[in-house]
């Protein structure tokens, strides 16, 4: 399966050798030795500063001094976020070839067969390998003991091969393996000299996104992880029911409020907001201060892919043919059909939950992906996750759910 | 009643063209045409009801026109209008009313000078490759490309859209019955002797680098093998959507021999 928002592995391996071997935060290259250190050096700074891999193909073309037809041989991967499953961009030419393994899924890309070089974007790689010869070629042959593969963070090294550590152990050689049990006793030892050095590492947090941010609506974007569970309070939110269990707008807490009905503000049009909110979430003008029930208001609005729009004011089942549940629970249940063979019949729900938005995967089998701008994606599970106006869920290749007037 | 011979085509072109289904969609909603005079692709609107059958028909309006005069914008919009309504037709009350995108070329003269006419409403794109650069000549019309113009940055627009929203198309609800068609971006661009246009759907630009677009345009001087091997490059590199080009050479003979510098 994929890691949803999974990182770039921290470092690579790389068995030395007489190519170039390039590593930093957002990729993995190899060329070959006649590019030379300095030209590779370039290289690893443009790829440091987030080039893609146009921009690598032009600057290899620019420091090697050679035109688009005639690229020295090489290998490259290299990743870009923010998309859902991080997705992967491999390339090669000449003796050069790059891997890529997630869970269920491996590519190889091999520059030989193509008069320019190939091309392919993966999505969810885990491990990646790239070489200067594809496997089992005769210069890869090892006829003594293979050097060890030694890890680099970022850099430029010497090198005919480099892997994600974890690589398939005949691939990686039996010297990675040697050094990688090595070097894991050692951390071991370290451990037991150092007990709180665990405790020193620098925990890391999603690409420095920011834990609060307010969009210009002026509503308060929760920190994205925290919503995997359930909130068990929000401003005014009436939660009612358990986690899972069919939810009811409104209850007891709302005082005056009957049952079905929320606590409600409205605008001089007369769109019922909630009662925190100063302006209106539709026509952003001043709402009244006179706080009256409303019985099961429109909460928000959510556009699909397919041109149809649905305002939330009941359960919402989207899926390629969406069935209404076994069990019938009170009230209407809308269905909402994405006609596309990778959605799964019943792929995502979207309810009401007092006030708010909430939508969980119906345990999908390519899964459902949350983009909020400035946070990384998120793989919804089958657990209730708040939404806020700008959000959309992801079904992949272009089937998608956005959303906005949400209170 | 005599029909007027149409005008001659101001200059000559090769031509070559390839589509493929891809591997992750079960139908090949592009359609193409290229003929002497006009060429194109179009992208029937993915998740849309019957959209290979809009594309269709948008190609087969613009391939139908006599062209009497030549080509020129007034005669494009008037074509575009009567591609609206046809499709518009297509809507059964089912589904969504299906849709297509529509980026061409034609053969034209304006001011005295022999050039490509470009056309474009849509994601798919126009190339053109001249002195072994690559230049785009059309812009999309995304959701994507819009927040790029408002000054967001690519990241930015990369989350808000990944260049599936599309701000302009053919039907999809888009023009009405009344022949109120979406507006046509049309660009002229003088032509020289060993142009070569590329016209290729999302499935084609949205897979490769413009970098191993260039080469592979520049690697083969038969435009039909060119076309075909960009085609196959973008399903090797994933293939997620129906992926058409079809590539045009101006020939090096007869009047942009001598009209064009070099």
């Amino acid at each position: 399966m994929t890691r949803p928002g999974g990182r770039p592995p921290a470092h690579f391996l790389h068995l030395p050798g007489d190519h170039l071997g390039v590593v930093c935060e957002a990729g993995v290259a190899i060329v070959d030795r006649t590019v030379g250190a300095p030209a590779a050096t370039v290289l690893w700074e443009v790829l440091s500063e987030g080039a893609d891999l146009g921009v690598f193909l032009a600057a290899l073309g620019a420091v090697s001094e050679r035109t688009l037809l005639d690229l020295p041989p090489f290998a490259i991967a290299l990743w870009s976020g923010p998309t859902p499953e991080r997705r992967t961009h491999l390339a090669a030419r000449g003796t050069g070839f790059v891997a890529s393994a997630s869970g269920d899924t491996d590519h190889a890309v091999a520059g030989t067969g193509a008069a320019t070089w190939t091309e392919r974007t993966v999505d969810g790689a885990q491990r990646i390998a790239v070489r200067a010869t594809p496997p089992g070629a005769s210069g890869d042959a090892t006829p003594t003991a293979p050097p060890p593969a030694l890890p680099i963070v970022s850099g430029v090294a010497p090198a005919r091969r480099l892997h994600s550590p974890g690589w398939g152990r005949s691939d990686a050689g039996a010297g990675a393996d040697h050094v990688a049990g090595h070097a894991g006793q050692l951390a071991g030892r370290l451990a037991r000299a150092l007990p709180d050095a665990g405790a020193r590492r620098p925990v890391l947090r999603p690409g420095g996104s920011p834990d609060r941010s307010v969009d210009v609506s002026g509503t308060l974007h929760r920190p994205l992880a925290p919503l995997a569970v359930p909130p068990e309070e929000g401003i005014g939110t009436t939660r009612l029911g358990s986690r899972g269990g069919p939810v009811r707008p409104g209850g007891p807490a709302d005082g005056a409020a009957g049952p079905g009905t929320l606590p409600s503000v409205a605008c001089p049009e007369g769109h019922p907001n909630p009662p925190h909110r100063t302006t209106c979430r539709v026509c952003g003008v001043l709402v009244t201060r006179d706080v009256r029930p409303v019985a099961a208001p429109v909460r928000g609005r959510m556009t699909v892919s397919t041109g149809e729009v649905v305002e939330i004011d009941a359960p919402v089942v989207v899926g390629r043919s969406p069935r209404p549940d076994l069990v019938p629970r009170p009230g209407t249940v809308r269905l909402v059909a994405v006609p596309e063979g990778h959605v799964s019949a019943t792929h995502v729900e979207v309810r009401p939950d007092g006030w708010q938005v909430v939508a969980l995967d119906r345990r999908s089998t390519n899964g459902t992906f949350l983009r909020r701008p400035d946070h990384e994606p998120l793989r919804l599970r089958d657990e209730p996750v708040v939404l806020a106006s700008g959000d959309v869920l992801d079904l992949g290749h272009g089937a998608w759910l956005s959303f906005d007037e949400l209170a | 009643m005599a029909r007027h011979a149409p005008a001659p085509v101001p200059f000559d072109t090769d031509r070559g063209a390839a589509s493929d289904v891809g591997v992750r969609r079960r139908e090949n909603e592009d359609a193409w045409h290229a003929d002497d005079r006009v060429c194109l692709v179009a992208d029937g609107m993915g998740g849309h009801h019957d959209g290979a059958a809009a594309a269709a028909l948008v190609a087969r309006t613009l391939a139908e026109q006599p062209w009497t005069y030549g080509v020129d914008a007034a005669g494009l919009r008037a074509a575009v209008s009567e591609a609206s309504r046809r499709v518009a037709g297509l809507a059964d009350g089912a589904g969504a009313a299906p849709g297509s995108t529509l980026t061409g070329v034609a053969v034209a003269e304006q001011d005295g000078r022999a050039g490509w006419l470009v056309f474009h409403l849509g994601q798919s794109r126009a190339y053109l490759l001249r002195d072994g650069a690559l230049t785009c000549l059309t812009t999309d019309h995304t959701r994507r490309q819009e927040l790029l113009d408002q000054g967001v940055g690519v990241a930015g627009a990369d989350v808000a859209d990944d260049g599936h929203v599309l701000t302009r198309a053919l039907g999809a609800g888009q023009g009405t019955a009344e022949g109120d068609a979406p507006e046509l971006d049309v660009t002229f661009h003088p032509a020289r002797a060993g142009d070569r246009v590329l016209l290729c759907t999302d499935g084609v630009c949205g897979e490769l680098t413009d970098q191993l677009v260039t080469a592979v345009l520049l690697a083969h001087p038969d435009p039909r093998l060119a076309a075909e091997t960009l085609v196959a490059a973008a399903v090797d590199a994933g293939g997620r959507d129906n992926a058409t080009a079809v590539v045009l050479d101006a020939r090096r003979t007869g009047r942009l021999a001598t009209g064009g510098g070099r």
